[in-house]
């Protein structure tokens, strides 16, 4: 069935991404994810130093953001490249799902993704991710992950190669460089945002992200 | 990470197996094609057995198995797929020459040697390629290639000559004294070209892995060093002798032990950009 | 299996926890179950004041947690001792008797005063589900003991009524639009009421239509620190009062107080609106500048040591604070959870007091945020003839020693000592019984001992820790299994009234408090008194009408509100403005205090320091001044203890309520927060498992370690599930196990952020 977006993307506006993971919540509820598969995840990157004084005081240069990341559906998916079954595809929209006909649950997505969407369903032996709602989109809604959103920082976009300069798009640290896989997102940067590739802080919250 | 006990087996297997036919093929060539064709027939066995063990150590980390025959549908674009689909034609000519030595051992020529070596070698460029993802920077340098073609190396002349020594000699299928010093010779070469690459692999590794494994990274050399020095030492005497063996299985075990904790780092080193 | 039975239905619900937000949910209902959770979808979003109430995750988790399996599903009867968790099913009608029965035996021997619904805030979103009815029902039978304060603010609220008279005296969180610069002290919607009808969408819409300066100054990096602030003012925990000391003494040095509004709105500033008798020296000026009693210059330099904080930036903040018109000063509710927290509550107002900022537009008191609700009616619960009234915080000490609870001692009110202990206890939605009461050791010796409180009944959805304590469990209806109204929560700029229906039928044998309280009154002789007649839903639908009495505009017919499921109104153009009224009219519109005006200097706290008996270093002071207390660095037990211990409200949960959602302990895991300069010295690695401990208690949990929380303080999020081992050790990571039950001074209220712990790797 079709849907009103030609390329539809996910917008965050990481100022405002309070980390409260309700779009987490959200998506296990619609998509009964047991504990374990998260399609989307809520990364935490901070960093700064604390350096005590004399005079019992402190200085420090502490910064932290949070960061809401699902798939991105890549312009160019290394799952759909790597992925040796062909279960891995993309549709006319450019959504990127998994054919459960075909995975045979090899987890080589797993390994190239660097986003972490490709998470591996062990009840099935396959892989699972993010769909961006397709059935939710169709009836003429949004991704689960973005109704929810409690301060809209996470919303659903028509992606415009065009337009990303002027839609404020700036993607930081974590996120990879966008050369690997060329992602449709649209990323508005924290205002303590550090450039992608900085050594500045580390994923401070790991153990909520990978696997166990 | 999941525990990758069933890569390591496959990927060392297969490529031990590789290194093997490759052993078998110079030493086909350097006797002037005049081997025993009884030996290479128990040889051609034993590889095939061990690279299908390999596929099925493979399957073992699959969730659905049984779906693996979808495996060759993305040859356009996926190196896993066209690994998949070389490894089980590099057994296929394998298996292909198996049943001719069975048939008629004359028709075992060097051609259809060639044909084995030659699709061993595409599996093994194959299953090096899956792992250089540009996305995986702890993979993706050329230590990755020279470490795989090391321990094909390595492991296949190793393999190479416990086959040439358990067959040649106990169950005495008539190989000569000058054959198998040529074998034997040819091993040793090609295994000390194994180490070479193996050592040049290390030095590309980047940093992160160096740290990853540094005590192992500074103890391996020195093992291999051992084993090598013993190697060559238990060829010096006639053939006869029993301390070939000792030397030899001493240098042996350790230089695929540590092939395998080695690979088993390999997996352990995995770091992905992004998240 | 027939068609309507495949269709998915959507009912209306809510999540109704404590959190200070009321969000609506559509629970979608397949073949008689729950299969998903949907956020509120009424309402033009992008329209400001009508826009969706998107629950937060706790909310959409709420599945999982109905179908939990821990839940209750039959009456209880305790087997082991208190505390073991072992029970054996009855029957209802074995259980009711039982209750009635112990009830009539306690009220006829001890009388009415020796029963007590204890505090709990687990199903706060109700009307007719509410823990009102358990007064209602006691109400008829001769009442019980009441009691005062909750655990959320009774530090602050007391210091909000003697400052102002009132407690409701903050501006609205949008007003910061009107404002040139922001401070928070500690507040945090951001992990607190992150729902999107509650303050963080006040937030984020204001700071989106108009940026202003905002200053953190909290000893955590706080998500809401993350989100919005420009800059973080780290601050040794219970030492807010001596940054605001220090800021007011550059203030006045500076000469950037408003005079005009300190003399003409507020008494005790100097000696010219000092209370006449009240010898001279003790005014707030006098103090600060060291004309007081304690001859302390507060200068920045003094501060820094204390609060951590160099006296440059204080200088810096005082000076923007002062320059600043109007300035947004407010805090949260965790500075005052302290053992000098009604002082740091008034100390906070006094920013806003110097710099005039108090009822203006922009402005705001000192207070935490404002809110906007629609008074919709509880239900009737009578009145009670008991009069003696205990602070909420001190009920273990109402069961184990009576004798000594007194008002001058222990602030009881209606009494000068109690007269019975309390040997009955009602716990409904509750988990205070044990969690998220202080000192849990010191509560499971008083509540194993069956001499003391002689029942526990205890009404839930889940086997929660509390309920591991009860004689009696009884399994209530969760919010899918029951049909009720939901109004505004009481923190939101936002009335809201949302007509939950019952999604699913009950689980197991599961009962509407309604239904117990009933069953209970027709035991004790006065179910026609309790019931009126009406069933659960017959309640409801009255109670409707009288919502409507309030707000005509919702429909006439009952049914078509439900229809509709969800209502919202407009808290109007402008944000309010708190104390407005005084500040414009100050002779016509006095404030509820002794003298009409803002009290800085407070005659009644003056009077209540001389007659109180308080334990060795306990301080009540008229002005507020900063003391160091127990559990703070000064303390003789921060040589064996060195490090301050806060417990910080988390995601995760609202306090304990959710606790045991695999889906939230798996997206918001509890942890140990810890600076890398602590861990570091320890040994300690992020994700390591640790021993927090002192001499309370010690509990395990994982630490995290982040340079987010300022070196030489930890924080332990409030609210995890007890859970000891067979050796007796917590592996829940339940902070209680490490508060203490010593009230603070003024309010008796809980300060469960002031603790000194060590850590140490397992």
């Amino acid at each position: 069935m079709d849907i009103k977006w030609k390329r539809p993307t996910f917008q965050l506006d990481v100022q405002y991404c309070i980390g409260c993971k309700t779009c987490m919540v959200a998506c296990k509820d619609k998509n009964d994810l047991d504990p374990g598969l998260r399609w989307r995840r809520v990364i935490e990157y901070c960093g700064g130093q604390w350096m005590p004084l004399p005079d019992g005081t402190f200085q420090q240069d502490v910064f932290g953001y949070y960061l809401s990341v699902s798939c991105n559906h890549c312009d160019k998916p290394i799952c759909v490249e790597v992925c040796p079954t062909g279960a891995m595809n993309q549709d006319e929209n450019g959504i990127v799902t998994v054919d459960q006909t075909r995975c045979m649950g090899c987890r080589y997505c797993e390994w190239a993704c660097p986003y972490s969407a490709p998470q591996y369903n062990a009840a099935i032996g396959q892989m699972s991710k993010c769909h961006l709602c397709r059935d939710e989109l169709e009836a003429g809604g949004a991704p689960a992950c973005v109704a929810a959103c409690p301060t809209r920082a996470l919303k659903l976009a028509e992606f415009d190669a065009s337009r990303l300069e002027s839609d404020g798009h700036k993607p930081i640290a974590p996120l990879p460089d966008e050369k690997f896989t060329s992602p449709i997102v649209i990323i508005k940067p924290h205002k303590m945002g550090k450039p992608v590739n900085s050594t500045a802080g580390i994923i401070a919250n790991p153990e909520e992200n990978n696997d166990a | 990470m999941h525990s990758h006990w069933s890569l390591v087996s496959f990927t060392l297997l297969v490529q031990s197996v590789v290194g093997n036919v490759w052993c078998m093929q110079l030493a086909l060539f350097f006797n002037g094609g005049q081997m025993d064709s009884l030996y290479f027939k128990y040889q051609s066995i034993v590889a095939l057995g061990l690279l299908l063990l390999g596929l099925t150590a493979a399957m073992a980390h699959l969730g659905q198995p049984l779906a693996s025959f979808n495996a060759a549908r993305n040859m356009k674009r996926s190196w896993l797929s066209i690994e998949i689909m070389t490894v089980n034609l590099f057994a296929g000519v394998l298996a292909i020459m198996v049943i001719l030595t069975f048939i008629n051992p004359v028709l075992l020529n060097q051609l259809m040697m060639l044909a084995v070596s030659l699709t061993g070698g595409v599996a093994l460029f194959a299953m090096t390629r899956v792992y250089l993802l540009r996305t995986v920077p702890a993979w993706n340098h050329a230590g990755t290639p020279l470490a795989f073609l090391g321990s094909a190396l390595l492991l296949g002349a190793i393999l190479f000559t416990v086959l040439l020594n358990l067959f040649a000699r106990t169950m005495n299928i008539g190989i000569n004294i000058k054959q198998l010093a040529i074998s034997h010779n040819i091993a040793f070469i090609v295994a000390s070209l194994g180490l070479i690459l193996k050592i040049l692999a290390v030095k590309m590794y980047p940093i992160q892995i160096v740290i990853h494994s540094k005590s192992f990274l500074r103890m391996q050399p020195v093992m291999q060093t051992i084993s090598f020095a013993l190697w060559a030492v238990s060829m010096l005497p006639t053939y006869s002798s029993g301390h070939f063996y000792i030397l030899f299985s001493f240098a042996a075990v350790v230089l695929v032990t540590g092939e395998i904790i080695h690979r088993i780092q390999f997996y352990n080193s995995y770091h992905r950009v992004g998240l | 299996m027939n068609e309507s039975e495949q269709h998915e239905k959507i009912v209306w619900s809510s999540c109704n926890v404590n959190c200070g937000s009321r969000c609506p949910l559509r629970v979608h209902v397949k073949n008689g179950k729950v299969v998903q959770v949907t956020p509120d979808n009424t309402g033009e979003d992008g329209a400001y004041g009508t826009h969706e109430i998107r629950a937060c995750l706790r909310g959409r988790g709420l599945r999982k947690w109905v179908y939990s399996p821990e839940r209750l599903l039959h009456p209880m009867k305790r087997a082991g001792q208190r505390g073991d968790g072992k029970f054996v099913p009855i029957s209802w009608d074995e259980a009711l008797d039982l209750i009635a029965g112990k009830l009539r035996h306690v009220i006829d021997t001890y009388g009415n005063e020796s029963v007590f619904r204890i505090y709990g805030t687990g199903n706060l979103g109700g009307v007719v589900s509410a823990r009102d009815q358990i007064d209602r029902l006691m109400n008829l039978l001769g009442g019980q003991l009441n009691y005062y304060n909750s655990y959320s603010t009774a530090q602050i609220t007391h210091a909000m009524n003697y400052t102002y008279g009132t407690e409701k005296c903050g501006n609205h969180l949008t007003d910061i639009v009107n404002s040139k610069l922001v401070v928070f002290f500690g507040n945090n919607p951001a992990e607190t009421r992150m729902s999107g009808g509650g303050s963080i969408r006040d937030l984020v819409v204001s700071q989106h239509s108009r940026p202003v300066r905002m200053i953190v100054i909290d000893p955590r990096f706080s998500d809401t620190a993350a989100a919005f602030a420009d800059e973080w003012i780290p601050i040794r925990p219970g030492t807010d009062t001596a940054l605001v000391s220090a800021l007011a003494y550059v203030l006045m040095t500076d000469n950037l107080i408003d005079q005009a509004f300190l003399d003409r709105y507020c008494v005790g500033f100097d000696q010219n609106t000092m209370p006449v008798d009240i010898p001279a020296g003790n005014s707030y000026k006098d103090y600060i500048l060291g004309q007081g009693p304690d001859g302390i210059k507060k200068t920045p330099a003094w501060a820094a040591a204390i609060t951590g904080i160099s006296s440059e930036r204080i200088v810096k903040l005082a000076r923007e604070i002062g320059t600043a018109k109007p300035a947004y000063i407010s805090q949260g509710w965790g500075p005052q959870r302290h053992a000098n927290g009604e002082q740091t509550a008034r100390s906070i107002c006094m920013l806003a007091i110097l710099t005039g900022n108090v009822g203006i537009q922009g402005g705001n008191s000192g207070d935490r945020e404002g809110p906007y609700g629609i008074a919709f009616p509880s239900i009737p619960v009578g009145n009670n003839p008991v009069a003696a009234s205990i602070p909420t915080f001190l009920w273990t000490k109402a069961i184990s020693d009576p004798e000594h609870f007194t008002d001058l001692q222990d602030g009881l009110k209606g009494r000068q000592v109690l007269k019975t202990p309390i040997k009955f206890l009602w716990s409904f939605a509750s988990n205070i019984l044990v969690n998220q009461h202080s000192d849990i050791a010191s509560t499971h010796r008083i509540l194993t001992d069956t001499s003391l409180c002689e029942m526990i009944v205890l009404i839930d959805n889940v086997m929660t820790s509390s309920a591991r304590y009860a004689d009696i469990v009884l399994p209530g209806t969760s919010s899918f299994e029951e049909s009720d109204l939901s109004y505004q929560g009481y923190a939101v700029e936002m009335g809201a009234l949302i007509l939950r229906q019952q999604a699913i039928e009950p689980l197991g044998q599961c009962r509407t408090l309604y239904d117990i309280c009933a069953g209970i009154a027709r035991r004790m002789g006065v179910e026609e008194a309790f019931t009126q007649g009406r069933t659960h839903d017959q309640w409801v639908e009255y109670m409707y009408h009288q919502c409507r009495e309030l707000r005509p505009d919702l429909p006439q017919n009952y049914s078509d509100a439900i229809a509709k499921g969800v209502f919202k109104w407009n808290r109007g153009v402008t944000p309010k403005v708190g104390l407005r009224a005084f500040r414009e009219n100050p002779d016509e519109s006095a404030l509820n205090t002794p003298s009409g005006k803002i009290e800085i200097f407070s005659r009644q706290i003056w009077d209540l320091a001389r007659t109180w008996k308080l334990p060795e270093g306990d301080v009540i002071s008229a002005l507020p001044e900063y003391h160091s207390t127990w559990g703070m660095p000064a303390d003789i037990n921060s040589q064996k203890y060195p490090l301050q211990l806060l417990g910080h409200h988390y995601k995760q949960r609202t306090h304990s309520s959710y606790g045991n959602n695999p889906w939230l302990e798996e997206v918001a895991p509890q942890s140990l927060w810890i600076n890398p300069l602590d861990a570091e010295s320890r040994g300690i690695r992020h994700g390591d498992m640790v021993k927090v401990y002192n001499q309370i208690g010690q509990t395990q949990v994982r630490a995290k370690v982040t340079p987010r929380i300022m070196p030489g303080v930890l924080s332990l999020p409030q609210g995890a599930w007890y859970t000891p081992d067979s050796n007796g050790i917590d592996k829940g990571g339940c902070i209680n196990t490490l508060t203490s039950q010593r009230p603070s001074p003024l309010a008796k209220g809980n300060p469960q952020h002031t603790n000194l712990v060590e850590v140490e790797k397992v």
